[in-house]
């Protein structure tokens, strides 16, 4: 454990998180087993709860928000505090406790051997996981890979998994312009323009009635779409 | 009728839009191509054969037709300007609680 810890050395977390004072120190403390909880960077989004309080009980360094501005938003604040800190690699990482900290020494692996910038997380990878996404969602899924590989000509087969790896590099190239869920496209797109080199790994998600509860809707996959259609009209 | 209440309306925009533009909020570009746009409109509210004239050429089939179509495409580039100003606006915000995050996490870590 304490060679797979030297391992992940420079390797920070980002945990963008609004409203999760139920699980974040659980969250906090999962990831401690592989990275220092200082190394561990919540971003609290203006919760409206003990989000912060339960992450800094938990070791993490912790970020907040003045007023709420979305998960990618925090997502952005939280890599430019990694890179601040002087990581060499940024892991983000859902604060609802879906994603599982096991897969994190895969998931930084090809970053650490130089093989890629950018290690994309897949539910689709791990028949196991892919299993237990509702039907709906696995259908606004797979259009949303559609709409990826036309738009930007990136093959993947998970376009909205919070679970991803990124150099240094990656992070300080990548610009996050994008709020709220539309992130995670976003992401992608600046992938594919600053031609970074990428890898898909699969994670497990685990899907519970509370995260279920606290996640996208459905229907948000519409609205995310033509914000990102809005967004490559006025540029 | 309508011509003189069209021109008093027009009168009144302009020397409203002067006004601004005296004030420093809009630029003396912003100020001629909102004039020459109303000039236009109370151009044709006085010579509405022209208008007449212009539709049939364009194959729109009445004036108003036409002006209704003029009407929605200034709408609705009116409307994506306003959303550009508002995306403009929503990212300051989002640069400014990021700033003051970042900068109360160096506060914290100086602390002793």
């Amino acid at each position: 454990m304490q060679e797979q810890r030297d391992n992940l050395a420079g390797v920070y977390v980002v945990v963008p998180a609004y409203n999760e004072a139920a699980v974040i120190g659980e969250v906090v403390a999962d990831l401690a087993r592989f990275v220092p909880p200082r190394q561990v960077i919540v971003v609290d989004d203006a919760s409206g709860d003990d989000t912060a309080q339960a992450a800094c009980r938990a070791g993490a360094t912790v970020l907040r928000h003045a007023i709420n501005r979305g998960q990618g938003a925090a997502l952005a604040t939280g890599i430019q505090s990694a890179l601040r800190l002087g990581a060499s690699a940024i892991v983000t990482f859902d604060a609802d406790h879906q994603h599982q900290a096991d897969d994190l020494p895969a998931m930084v692996q090809p970053v650490l051997d130089g093989e890629a910038d950018v290690v994309l997380g897949t539910r689709f990878g791990a028949a196991q996981s892919s299993r237990h996404i509702p039907a709906v969602r696995r259908m606004l899924l797979r259009a949303a890979v559609l709409y990826t590989r036309v738009s930007v000509k990136l093959r993947v087969s998970d376009t909205h998994n919070g679970f991803r790896v990124l150099s240094a590099k990656a992070a300080g190239l990548i610009r996050i312009h994008q709020d709220r869920m539309e992130h995670a496209s976003e992401i992608l797109e600046q992938i594919a323009k600053h031609r970074l080199r990428y890898v898909e790994r699969p994670v497990n998600v685990r899907y519970t009635a509370y995260s279920l509860g606290k996640g996208q809707r459905n229907r948000d996959a519409f609205k995310i779409m033509f914000k990102l259609l809005l967004h490559r009209v006025t540029g | 009728m309508y011509r003189y209440l069209v021109s008093v309306f027009v009168v009144f925009i302009i020397v409203r839009m002067y006004q601004r533009y005296r004030a420093g909020h809009i630029s003396s570009r912003r100020l001629l191509t909102w004039m020459g746009l109303w000039a236009v409109v109370l151009w044709f509210s006085w010579m509405p054969q022209y208008a007449d004239k212009l539709t049939g050429f364009l194959g729109v089939g009445r004036g108003v037709d036409l002006l209704f179509f003029v009407a929605i495409l200034m709408l609705v580039t009116l409307l994506l300007n306003v959303y550009v100003q508002l995306e403009k606006q929503r990212l300051e915000i989002t640069s400014l609680v990021r700033e003051l995050a970042l900068r109360d996490m160096e506060r914290q870590k100086t602390k002793p």
